[in-house]
């Protein structure tokens, strides 16, 4: 999947103000005031979003792994993903925050290829890809703490902690 | 404005002396250990000694950076348990760990970017080497009311799921104090 930075969103959002200006002449109606169309979004809500569409994309690859072993550390996301889903400001979370762009480590199925193991098990991640994964949200988790709120800046170093263990315990061998 | 950037400063003077204060106890409690056990637990209870001797060097030059006054070290430390086994040892070396830990996600929520970056790698940190000993993840270290705990006494929205750490929506939630009763405590004066 690819990934959409901020600033291409951000010019979109722009391109569409425009777009809307200009209908708004067309038809004769006054646009209304800047201030009022070009709302910025709150960033700790951008955030929450793309860490919440990583682990959507890490919980789902987990699940398309074979192994019971793996359950556990599954079910580890999944309470991350609930956690940060229950932080969402009540408009954001009915709205698309929570599909917003990726911006994660790569937690999609081309990223979760091993390039030694895909044709023994075409179905699922392999381990390899999985702890790869894991130390690349780890060490992502330590520059997300940078722009968030204190409280979410200490569920996201949690996190992270969670993520770095992981990588080191993921089992070498299915 | 300027009241709130003096409370915000503070707020990280304390953070950075709490943090100091757990790695000087977690110096002295490895130093123990170390001295207690013998083959690959000596050489990664060791390993674990310089690594928080390391991050409390850390921590002072910071705090003489930012213009403050390192706290010192107690004289003495109070362990739970004076490891006499091998499993004694790992099992306060996990307390010494879980305890770190908490002081430095107390820190991980500092209005100082470059310190927060620190306390969450310092985390990470922990977290790895307490899994190195005992292999056992927990789903959010050092939060306070972990999985099946019972829901905060303070700050907290109740009604949370089972497992989720404390606190409500993202602009109102609390930030969390240390996790862990420290599990090395200065000894009394005599």
């Amino acid at each position: 999947m690819r990934s959409v930075s901020r600033r291409v969103l951000l010019r979109g959002g722009a391109l569409g103000v425009a777009v809307a200006a200009t209908a708004g002449c067309a038809t004769g109606k006054p646009a209304p005031p800047a201030a009022e169309r070009a709302v910025p979004p709150d960033p700790e809500t951008v955030l929450l979003g793309e860490l919440i569409a990583d682990k959507e994309r890490v919980v789902a690859l987990y699940a398309s792994a074979t192994s019971e072993r793996l359950t556990p550390f599954r079910r580890r996301h999944e309470a991350h993903l609930a956690e940060l889903r229950r932080r969402l400001p009540p408009a954001a979370a009915t709205g698309s925050a929570g599909s917003s762009p990726a911006t994660g480590p790569s937690a999609t199925p081309s990223g979760a290829s091993s390039p030694t193991g895909d044709a023994a098990r075409p179905q699922g991640p392999s381990l390899r890809s999985l702890r790869e994964l894991e130390r690349r949200a780890a060490a992502l988790r330590v520059r997300q703490v940078e722009r968030a709120s204190p409280p979410l800046a200490q569920l996201i170093a949690s996190i992270g902690a969670c993520e770095a263990a992981h990588a080191l315990a993921l089992p070498r061998s299915s | 404005m300027r009241t709130r950037e003096v409370a915000a400063g503070r707020r990280d003077e304390r953070g950075l002396d709490v943090a100091l204060a757990a790695e000087y106890a977690a110096v002295y409690a490895y130093g123990v250990i170390a001295a207690r056990t013998t083959g690959g637990l000596r050489a990664t209870t060791t390993a674990a000694y310089n690594a928080h001797r390391a991050r409390r060097d850390r921590l002072r030059a910071m705090i003489v950076a930012a213009g403050g006054r390192p706290v010192e070290p107690e004289a003495a430390y109070e362990l739970p348990v004076t490891p006499s086994t091998a499993a004694q040892a790992v099992e306060l070396a996990v307390l010494v760990e879980r305890g770190v830990t908490g002081a430095y996600l107390e820190l991980a929520a500092s209005p100082d970017t470059a310190v927060r970056t620190m306390a969450a790698l310092a985390v990470q940190e922990c977290v790895t080497r307490s899994y190195g000993l005992r292999p056992e993840i927990e789903t959010f270290p050092g939060m306070p009311h972990g999985p099946g705990s019972a829901p905060p006494t303070g700050g907290a929205t109740p009604g949370t799921s089972p497992g989720a750490p404390s606190g409500g929506s993202s602009g109102a939630t609390p930030a969390v104090t240390p996790s862990a009763t420290p599990s090395v405590t200065p000894a009394a004066s005599p």
